[in-house]
């Protein structure tokens, strides 16, 4: 079995009396695009700057393609992009200028440096903005800089710390999809967010975080296994009367059935055709059936369900 | 690290703040030193003494007369200046304040003045010697044609010759203006004052402080030699706008400081270069934050200044007299010295020692600041 990318072993950081990382663990193989998902404070930073070794930490060992991560791992550290959270460019510098800047800290041939800041610049789409400074960009572009400077030196790991945060839609798609192509050249993605649907959408693996610690981890599918509800049924209703709602809980594979301002919400646990058989019943009943909803549950319902909060709500 | 020194001079040069407080504060400080001393030269120079002088119809009157016209002509060795009237008119003339005094020339000279003259003391004075000088001469001058005619000449060679007793020698090279001092301390205050240079190299290096530092610091670039190329920019941007604002003080301002300019433009990098390592090492230590860094720095660089003599001239001969040492570790003072011997003393030991001390100034802070932020750590960001 090969070296994983990134090994996180019983990592713990405090600060002062709050505990950010509480004994977590983690490993990352290579041609990956793995989420870190969690609520805000879930710790998601606090790794990725623990693993940079940009903090201090109080218990653990992080280990990046093998070896030991320190401040002087320069080695390590050139095979390493990162798209910081916070837009991190020069004011004074053109788009051009901040992305060859960065990548002169990773190459120092010139000429190859030349080829790998227009890479970049056509990756991320601002070939027409080279010679705008920063502050003449919109938000969507300024955060597509930001992705350019990163990974403008090839990198194989690339660590995205919630790089979508206030983009506009059609600039987070473009981000998206940039990822997606950045790893099908070979590089291993990590990937932090608070957005669910950019993880589902994105991540082949999934971390889930909450206070510090890893709560699941897996594919989207696996995920979702992992919890009782395997589908979410609504159906608008005039009436329902308490015989009725009595007789569904009863139906296969229904696990819950409530009815509150005029909706029917029935969980269900596996089974297949549990919408048919639902609506059969009613047909029966001859109830009148309003607006009808099937969904699949979504990591939100995983986090839902592991730690009884919403994850979307944090 | 040439990649680092050239946007690090890039993004210097593009800062337009950087123009005004490193350029044009100086520059603007110099102009009102200037305005200010300019008219303390003009109080100084010597007026003629405004007289009224009353003549008597004598012959000694009509001699004095000659004398008082000689010295009453327009030029730079204007003495007097000389209104011929009657007593009346020069009593009145004294009462309004329009002359210093009255002459009355008869057979001897005399002087009137007001007791309630206030500002025209001096002159007063200059007049009533001046009186005492010509009737005594003139006095000795009578007393010899009367009894040694033949002396006479001898006589007049002596009197008509002035014979100094003492010597005036000067210990400086140059007879520098009082107020140069002032510009030597400005000068020193602008050098020192790009310790925000420093302090902004020192901060925009701590992943703790900012994003971007947190960005340098997971690349593979060395964070010394990041650090020495945006040290060399800064020092090299800043020592070339210091220079614009001495020159200016030099050519625009004609403040005489052109004494041994090699050796002054020396004294301007290495200053720079001081005040620029002084800030990264205070940046590097102290608050967690970018503002609490800054008023660390006004708080050490503003009293290094005030010791220095920059709002009062003489407050570095008062260290000097009482805290000898603390001048010689004040940057400020350090800066200041050396412009100063440069224009005061043939040896150039002690802007030597000055210059070097400055040298060793820069090597421990910049050896400070390095050793507070090599290969670290943050507890938190």
């Amino acid at each position: 079995m090969s070296t994983p990318v990134v090994r996180i072993e019983n990592l713990v950081k405090r600060y002062k009396e709050l505990l950010a990382l509480d004994h977590f663990n983690l490993e990352i193989n290579e041609g990956e695009v793995f989420g870190l998902l969690g609520p805000n404070g879930s710790g998601k930073t606090t790794t990725i700057n623990c693993l940079l070794s940009l903090l201090s930490y109080d218990k653990g060992t992080i280990e990046i393609f093998g070896r030991e991560m320190k401040p002087d791992s320069y080695e390590l550290k050139r095979q390493i992009g990162v798209v910081m959270q916070n837009v991190a460019v020069f004011e004074e510098l053109t788009v051009y200028e901040n992305i060859d800047y960065f990548c002169g800290l990773y190459v120092k041939d010139k000429n190859l440096r030349r080829q790998y800041v227009q890479d970049a610049i056509d990756f991320v789409g601002l070939k027409d903005f080279t010679k705008f400074h920063p502050k003449k960009l919109s938000g969507g572009l300024l955060r597509r800089l930001n992705i350019a400077c990163g990974i403008a030196h090839k990198p194989k790991l690339i660590i995205l710390d919630e790089p979508t945060v206030a983009v506009d839609p059609q600039s987070r798609n473009k981000i998206l999809e940039g990822i997606v192509k950045l790893n099908e050249e070979g590089a291993t993605i990590i990937y932090t967010s608070h957005y669910m649907e950019e993880v589902e959408q994105i991540c082949t693996r999934i971390a889930i975080m909450d206070k510090g610690r890893n709560i699941a981890i897996g594919t989207k599918e696996e995920l979702k296994k992992m919890i009782k509800k395997s589908e979410i049924i609504t159906i608008e209703l005039v009436d329902l009367p308490e015989t009725d709602l009595a007789a569904i809980r009863q139906l296969p594979h229904i696990y819950q059935a409530d009815f509150t301002d005029h909706k029917l919400v029935i969980l269900c646990n596996g089974g297949k055709h549990n919408l048919v058989r639902v609506l059969n019943y009613l047909q029966e009943r001859e109830l009148s059936v309003g607006h009808v909803y099937s969904e699949l549950p979504t990591l939100n319902d995983v986090f839902l369900e592991i730690t009884g909060k919403e994850l979307r709500d944090m | 690290m040439t990649s680092i020194f050239k946007y690090s001079m890039l993004r210097l040069i593009r800062n337009k703040s950087n123009l005004f407080w490193i350029l044009l504060f100086p520059i603007l400080l110099g102009c009102m030193f200037k305005v200010a001393f300019s008219n303390i030269g003009k109080t100084e120079s010597f007026q003629p003494i405004p007289v009224a002088i009353v003549c008597e119809d004598t012959k000694n009157a009509d001699t004095f007369r000659t004398i008082a016209d000689e010295l009453g002509k327009e030029g730079k060795d204007q003495m007097l200046s000389v209104i011929y009237c009657e007593e009346e008119k020069a009593l009145k003339l004294l009462e309004e304040k329009e002359i210093d005094g009255i002459l009355y020339a008869g057979d001897t000279v005399k002087l009137t003045i007001s007791a309630n003259m206030g500002n025209a003391r001096m002159n007063q004075s200059i007049l009533k010697n001046f009186v005492e000088e010509y009737n005594v001469s003139t006095t000795i001058i009578t007393d010899t044609l009367a009894t040694h005619p033949e002396k006479l000449p001898a006589l007049l060679k002596d009197i008509t010759t002035h014979t100094e007793y003492c010597k005036e020698v000067s210990l400086s090279r140059t007879d520098a203006d009082s107020y140069t001092q002032y510009f030597y301390n400005l000068i020193a205050m602008a050098c020192l004052y790009t310790a925000m240079g420093g302090l902004f190299v020192a901060i925009e290096n701590q992943a703790n402080l900012s994003t971007l530092a947190a960005r340098k610091n997971i690349s593979p670039a060395k964070k010394q030699v990041t650090i020495i190329g945006e040290l060399a920019a800064t020092i090299t941007f800043e020592f070339v706008l210091n220079l614009l604002a001495f020159l200016f003080l030099i050519f625009v301002l004609r403040v005489d400081m052109t004494a041994r300019l090699p050796f002054a433009l020396l004294a301007i990098f290495v200053s720079t270069m001081t005040g620029i390592c002084l800030g990264f090492f205070l940046g590097s230590i102290g608050p967690k934050s970018e503002g609490g860094k800054i008023g660390m720095m006004f708080a050490i660089v503003m009293p290094c200044c005030f010791f220095s003599g920059l709002m009062m001239g003489n407050m570095r001969i008062l260290v000097e007299q009482y805290a000898p040492f603390f001048n010689r570790i004040n940057p400020a003072a350090l800066m200041s010295d050396c412009f100063y011997s440069l224009a005061t003393y043939d040896s150039m030991e002690r802007y030597t020692r000055n210059i070097l001390t400055l040298i060793l100034l820069s090597f421990i802070f910049c050896l400070g600041g390095f050793l507070f932020t090599r290969r670290k750590k943050y507890a938190s960001l």
